[in-house]
């Protein structure tokens, strides 16, 4: 999935803006006229960097629209984006480096243990950080004021496709799971079982049952034996939680032994980009994540998301860009936005004025909750079913899920058991 | 925990021993004649299975073209191997091992980026030729056509490898100049010439493991790594330089990878590196040991 | 190092005396201690890396160069003592923080105890870096389930320690303070080493590596010589991770990865394996290089195997070698009448 704004203009791009940002002596305070620089890492090389990469062009949409009209606070804003390879010390070097050149701002975070290690060290280098993984943490054990989070965590994402796919399918009364062995693949497969059981039509019944997740191991691409003991099962709806090459991994050998068409519906985690890899042996009935269902309504009218497509277009000579885009774009305009509201880059002003905003995005109105920092909008839970011809994938039904109705209660510092 | 689950951990087990096998079967020739431990050899396997997925694509449309496919993977690596052999392998025949465990380390990294840069990240999956697909149900065990081929393919390699090691003329030579190049040289053999044609081989399996591997599992560039490990201590556990050992071990250690995800349930992974653990501590020099093995 | 050649003095205008290393060294102390003044923080943090990177290569080479044993597994000394001082700053236990440090290296050196025992009166060469690989693997996977010290998502905001002297309280929360404690610390550490290995323990452990069926003819007791050199390594190691800790402020599974265990072989070999400095030489090129290629994604592992490959061919005894070469030259020339 080679773009315009591929590996090599990124290389340019970010090789031009970092020698922007001295390397190896103190910079002076820039007067306040200059650019706004906000700081960004991502896995821009390894397996992630097909999310990282699109992470960054939503990124760089959001700047390129608000440069066009102005800037904000009359002030351009300048990207200056490196690749953390998805290591925290990797990262945590980088972090440095842009506080030391004057940076106040940073987010992105190629990985859970960076983001992780970038909520320790925020408060020290007096930047404020937006978040784009899906750990749950950084809302609760490593949260700290200086810490944001606008995109849906593990437990909103997956509350809202076990809540969706219980009401659409009340005649299946028998669950279950197989999760990886970390922390996203426990907390996803957990929320996922305990929403079924909440909102299933069917919950009291005697047949209802969500078998307890079957655990594999991270790194794990074999899993016939579990899918053997599926297939010996009553199981009628699985949830998936391995996600990206597993997760395909598995897909492709459950097709082998007939899983898929034994299973009534599948619920997974990383959406099309994953699938797609699959061509003919997509599986029929999947229910995923989409972050942005741009053909869509209502998302189809929203002027945002519409001039979001327009520039992903011209920017890159696509026109379907993949959903993480919006992981990206949304943390950015939310922090413009914020620095708009706060009419200042002042760091503590700035998080004042991100505690209780509210804005317009490209998936709709999008909130903070001020407890816990945690931004909220809508979920779409999406249908993918396999048809005929290339690529073999289409999205057959979108379901909405108001992220408020299955966002966790806020514990912010302290750990979130349920 | 059913009965059916521990049979079809035994028979899953079996058919990853055999794929182990492939890629060990090389790995441990390579070192017999060369002394040579070849860290690169895993990324050697997932360039077959590049080059076989570059031939076949997604869906194969016969045996014929899958089998095509991995020979061709099988040239194309050894054709890498030979040229490696020559540029860097050459080097380090007489140099302190460890040097040739790091140089074939920058190989593997400098293969990896290679990789990288000409087919890009993302994954793909490859679909066995349509003779292949399928599964059969035997009771509780549903069983992949392609995994018994898989099992069969294996054994067939590692028969007609015993067979040219142990039988044939070229093989005895092959073991002479492992056990004692100078005196195979002194009695006339050519030895550069057997050890050329020996690390050609070596190559020409890992090549050809990767191409015939490719519908197992998802094609990306994890691919080389994972086999690596698990051929690795095949290895080490068969005995150094010893296809026999590497083939039993190969079988043991895929039997205990997915019987220890049956019993240890709530700690993946972890049975392997365990049962490794006790081997070396029990075994320092494997199933076979080298001749005249002092470590 | 031996004097490069008494008529250094007698010959004017030759390149190269007997003072250039010791020279070169105060230098790059007067330098890297100077860092804080002037570089960017960001600069200032990898070079303190680099500082921690070098002890824990040298603890590998103690192994590797001098014993002649290889560890495919260093990383998991290094993650013990990691752990060992980023568990007790981030619970905030009352113990001084030199205190906690000794127990990160006790506890490494405790470890290579157990293993050396064990292993290696059966086990040498291949067989024991598999051993190590496998074992650093376990203790990989035991951190995992283990949320005391954060499992996949690994401690971080971890403190800086703050030592208190009786008299006075040295405070190390800042990076500039931790950094000078970084140098100060590892530079005692580093002379510690050289002295070890320039004495009678270091020329046995090189006698044992040349030969050790002969070194035990003459009535060496190699196996405990050998345990001796797993304990000192471990122990270093450890040692250069419990000051990580606090440096970094973060601790993931990536430091027991094996990719990890692999750096410090990497260093030795680029520096020069037969050679005291050459890890550290190796340690400030690799850092060089990650640092000049920061901004370019995904080109660095070409680069390092590329580079890994020209060394072995062309330079198999490193910087450090190829530098010794060079002097050595230079002092042929003079020595000779020179042009």
């Amino acid at each position: 999935m080679k773009t315009v704004f591929g590996r090599r203009s990124l290389l340019k791009g970010a090789g031009a803006l970092a020698g922007a940002a001295s390397v190896g002596l103190p910079t002076l305070a820039l007067a306040q006229a200059g650019p706004i620089r906000i700081g960004i890492t991502n896995a821009l090389s390894g397996p992630n960097a097909v999310f990282g990469e699109a992470n960054v062009i939503g990124q760089r949409l959001v700047v390129a629209a608000y440069n066009r009209s102005g800037g904000v606070l009359g002030r351009q804003v300048e990207l200056v984006v490196r690749d953390d390879r998805a290591q925290a010390a990797g990262g945590t070097a980088i972090a440095r480096e842009f506080a030391g050149s004057g940076i106040e701002f940073l987010a992105g975070g190629g990985a859970s243990t960076v983001a992780i290690a970038y909520c320790g060290l925020v408060q020290e280098l007096k930047m404020l950080y937006i978040c784009s993984t899906p750990g749950m943490a950084i809302t609760h054990e490593a949260f700290n004021r200086n810490v944001f989070r606008f995109n849906p965590n593990a437990y909103s994402l997956f509350g809202a496709q076990g809540r969706a796919l219980a009401e659409r399918y009340p005649n299946v009364v028998k669950w279950g799971a197989i999760t990886p062995d970390y922390a996203f693949g426990h907390d996803a497969a957990r929320v996922f079982s305990n929403t079924v059981r909440q909102y299933h039509p069917k919950r009291a019944s005697k047949e209802f049952d969500v078998a307890k997740p079957v655990v594999v191991s991270g790194t794990q691409m074999d899993f016939r034996p579990q899918i053997n003991s599926l297939m010996n099962s009553d199981i009628e709806g699985l949830f998936i939680g391995m996600p990206g090459a597993p997760g395909i991994s598995f897909f492709q050998q459950a097709r082998a032994v007939g899983l898929d068409k034994k299973l009534k519906v599948m619920g997974e985690t990383s959406g099309d980009v994953a699938l797609i890899a699959l061509g003919k042996d997509m599986p029929n009935n999947v229910w995923s994540p989409v972050f942005w269902p741009y053909e869509r309504e209502p998302v189809k009218s929203n002027k945002i998301s519409q001039q979001m497509l327009a520039d992903y277009a011209v920017t890159t000579g696509k026109r379907f860009p993949n959903g993480h885009v919006l992981r990206g774009s949304i943390g950015l305009r939310g922090l413009l936005e914020g620095i708009k509201k706060a009419k200042t880059t002042d760091v503590p002003s700035v998080i004042a004025a991100l505690e209780d905003i509210s804005f317009e995005s490209e998936i709709g109105p999008y909130t903070v909750r001020k407890a816990d920092h945690a931004g909220m909008a809508t979920l779409f839970v999406g249908n993918y079913n396999r048809v005929e011809t290339e690529p073999f994938i289409t999205l057959k039904e979108v379901r909405t899920v108001p992220e408020l109705s299955v966002i966790e209660t806020p514990s912010p510092g302290k750990e979130y058991i349920q | 925990m059913h009965l059916f689950e521990w049979l079809f951990a035994a028979y899953n087990g079996i058919a990853t021993g055999m794929a182990i096998f492939l890629v060990a079967a090389g790995l441990t020739w390579i070192f017999g004649i060369l002394k040579i431990l070849n860290m690169a050899h895993g990324h050697f396997f997932m360039i077959g299975v590049y080059v076989a997925f570059g031939i076949i694509g997604r869906h194969p449309e016969s045996m014929g073209s899958y089998l095509l496919g991995a020979l061709a993977a099988g040239v194309v690596v050894s054709a890498l191997g030979y040229l490696t052999d020559r540029l860097l392998l050459q080097r380090l025949r007489n140099v302190d091992y460890h040097y040739v465990l790091i140089g074939t380390f920058a190989l593997l990294l400098c293969i990896e980026g290679g990789v990288r840069l000409l087919w890009g990240g993302e994954v793909h999956t490859v679909d066995p030729p349509p003779e292949l697909q399928g599964a059969v149900q035997i009771g509780r065990l549903f069983i992949t056509r392609f995994s018994m081929f898989v099992i069969a393919a294996g054994a067939v390699v590692f028969l007609l490898l015993d067979f040219a090691i142990h039988r044939t003329r070229v093989g005895k030579l092959m073991q002479a100049v492992a056990s004692d190049p100078w005196m195979s040289a002194m009695l006339g053999v050519n030895v550069p010439a057997l050890l050329r044609i020996s690390v050609v081989a070596s190559f020409a399996l890992a090549g050809f493991a990767g191409g015939l591997l490719v519908p197992l599992q998802t094609v990306d560039l994890t691919v080389g790594g994972s086999y690596l490990l698990l051929a690795f201590f095949a290895v080490i556990i068969g005995g150094l330089g010893s296809v026999r050992g590497a083939f039993a071990a190969s079988l043991l250690l895929g039997v205990v990878q997915n019987l220890g995800n049956v019993l240890l349930p709530n700690v993946p992974g972890l049975a392997i590196y365990v049962a490794l653990t006790a081997f070396l501590i029990w075994w320092p020099n494997g199933i076979v040991p080298p001749k005249g093995a002092h470590a | 190092m031996k004097p490069a050649g008494a008529a250094s003095r007698s010959t004017p205008g030759k390149a190269v005396s007997a003072r250039t290393p010791l020279v070169l060294g105060a230098v790059a102390l007067a330098v890297v201690a100077s860092v804080p003044l002037w570089a960017n923080p960001g600069l200032e943090f990898i070079i303190g890396l680099v500082l921690i990177q070098a002890l824990f290569a040298m603890s590998w080479n103690i192994l590797f160069g001098y014993a002649g044993l290889a560890s495919f597994g260093h990383a998991g000394f290094f993650a013990m003592g990691a752990y060992a001082t980023g568990a007790l700053l981030r619970y905030q236990i009352a113990l001084p923080f030199p205190l906690m440090l000794v127990l990160g290296a006790l506890i490494g050196g405790a470890a290579a105890w157990v293993i050396g025992i064990v292993a290696l009166r059966r086990l040498s060469g291949i067989f024991l870096a598999v051993l190590t690989v496998a074992l650093s693997e376990i203790l990989r996977l035991v951190i995992s389930y283990s949320k005391v010290l954060g499992a996949e998502d690994g401690l971080s905001n971890i403190p800086r320690p703050r030592i208190d002297l009786g008299l006075a309280v040295l405070d190390l929360s800042s990076s500039q303070a931790y950094y000078w404690f970084l140098v100060v610390t590892i530079a005692l550490a580093t002379a510690g080493l050289w002295w070890l290995l320039h004495s009678r323990y270091g020329r046995i452990f090189q006698v044992i590596r040349e030969d050790a069926e002969r070194a035990a003819f003459l009535g060496t007791n190699v196996a405990r010589y050998r345990i001796l050199a797993f304990v000192i390594s471990g122990a270093v190691a450890a040692f250069s991770g419990a000051l990580y800790a606090p440096w970094t402020r973060v601790v993931t599974l990536e430091e027991v990865h094996w990719l990890q265990s692999l750096q410090p072989m990497l260093f030795t070999l680029l520096g020069g394996v037969g050679s005291f400095w050459g890890p550290a030489v190796g340690a400030t090129v690799f850092a060089a290089i990650g640092y000049y290629t920061r901004t370019y994604a995904g080109l660095y592992e070409v680069i390092v195997g590329g580079l890994l490959i020209v060394i072995i061919l062309v330079a198999p005894s490193g910087v450090v070698g190829m530098y010794r070469k060079l002097r050595a030259r230079l002092a042929a020339r003079g020595a000779g009448g020179g042009p």
